[in-house]
C-alpha cells in the first residue's frame, strides 16, 4: 500500500497540496471536506483501488487514518 | 442514550419524542434548502403541525412507516430523521428517506453512519426485501450516496421535481436496493 499515492488522491480532491494531507488528518483540517466530499472521495478510492466498500466500512471511515486502516484490512 | 433502535459508533437511531417536536425539527422542514428537493417542500411548517406528525406516527406498530430520529450519540443531540415509509409486508418492500436538518452535523459522516444503520434496520430487523429510494437527478448529495451504497438504478420520470431554485423541471431517478444483492456484499460484516 503506497501512503503517498493515497495522498496524493486525497489531496486532488480536496484541491490542496499533496504535503497538506497527513495520516492524521480529519476533515476538520480541510474546509471543503464536507459530506458531498466525503463521499466523492470513498467512491474515488473504491474506482482507484478496484474495490466495493461494505457499508459498514463506508460507515466506519471518518479519517485518512480510517481509509488507510480500511485499505490494508482489504489487503491494498 | 435514550430509548435506541438502533446505534452505530457516532449516531443512534430512536423513536421521536415529544421534546424533537419541541425543538428545532419544524423548523428544518421549512428551510428552503434543506426542503429543496423534498416532494412535501411546498407548504411551511410548524410546531402544531409537527405535533400532528408524531401523532400520527406514536404506534409504529399501526403503520406502514417506521420513523426514526437521528441522534448524536456522544451528545445527545437531534440532529435528523429518516424513515422506511410506504412499507408493504407481502411484497416486503419500502421507500427510504432521511434528513440531516441539524446543519452543525452536515459536514461530518453523520450521514453515512445513518444511511448504514437504516438499511440495516430495512434488511435485518425488518426482514424487507426491497428498499425503493426516489431523488431528483440534480440533487448530487441523493445521486452519490446512492451509488456509494450500491443502489441499482432502475428507471426514471423526465422532468418530474420542480426546482424553485433554478425554476426548471428534472428527471425524478428511481433506484432499488436488493436485499439478496446486498447481503453479498455485506453479510460477511455482520
Amino acid at each position: 500500500m503506497n501512503e503517498e499515492d493515497l495522498f496524493l488522491l486525497i489531496s486532488s480532491l480536496l484541491n490542496v497540496e499533496t504535503q497538506e494531507v497527513k495520516i492524521d488528518s480529519t476533515p476538520d483540517d480541510f474546509s471543503n471536506w464536507d459530506s458531498f466530499k466525503h463521499m466523492e472521495l470513498l467512491l474515488a478510492i473504491e474506482d482507484k483501488y478496484s474495490i466495493k466498500l461494505t457499508d459498514i466500512q463506508i460507515a466506519k471511515i471518518k479519517t485518512v487514518q480510517d481509509i488507510y486502516n480500511t485499505l490494508i484490512d482489504i489487503g491494498i | 442514550m435514550y430509548n435506541p433502535y438502533s446505534a452505530g459508533e457516532i449516531v443512534y437511531l430512536r423513536h421521536p419524542t415529544i421534546e424533537d417536536v419541541e425543538g428545532s425539527w419544524h423548523e428544518w422542514l421549512s428551510d428552503e434548502e434543506l426542503t429543496r428537493w423534498f416532494a412535501e417542500r411546498n407548504f411551511p411548517n410548524s410546531k402544531e403541525a409537527q405535533l400532528e406528525f408524531f401523532k400520527s406516527n406514536s404506534n409504529p406498530n399501526l403503520s406502514n412507516r417506521i420513523l426514526l430520529s437521528i441522534v448524536d450519540k456522544e451528545k445527545d443531540i437531534h440532529i435528523g430523521v429518516c424513515s422506511l415509509s410506504r412499507i408493504n409486508w407481502v411484497h416486503r418492500s419500502c421507500d427510504l428517506a432521511f434528513i440531516i436538518g441539524n446543519k452543525d452535523y452536515q459536514k461530518g459522516p453523520f450521514m453515512m453512519e445513518s444511511f448504514t444503520l437504516l438499511i440495516r434496520i430495512a434488511f435485518l430487523r425488518l426482514n424487507l426485501r426491497i428498499i425503493k429510494s426516489h431523488y431528483s437527478l440534480d440533487n448530487k448529495h441523493s445521486v452519490l450516496i446512492h451509488k456509494l451504497f450500491k443502489f441499482v438504478e432502475v428507471g426514471s420520470i423526465p422532468n418530474y421535481y420542480y426546482d424553485p431554485k433554478t425554476g426548471s423541471y428534472t428527471d425524478e431517478l428511481i433506484s432499488i436496493l436488493n436485499r439478496e444483492n446486498w447481503m453479498k456484499e455485506n453479510c460477511s460484516s455482520n
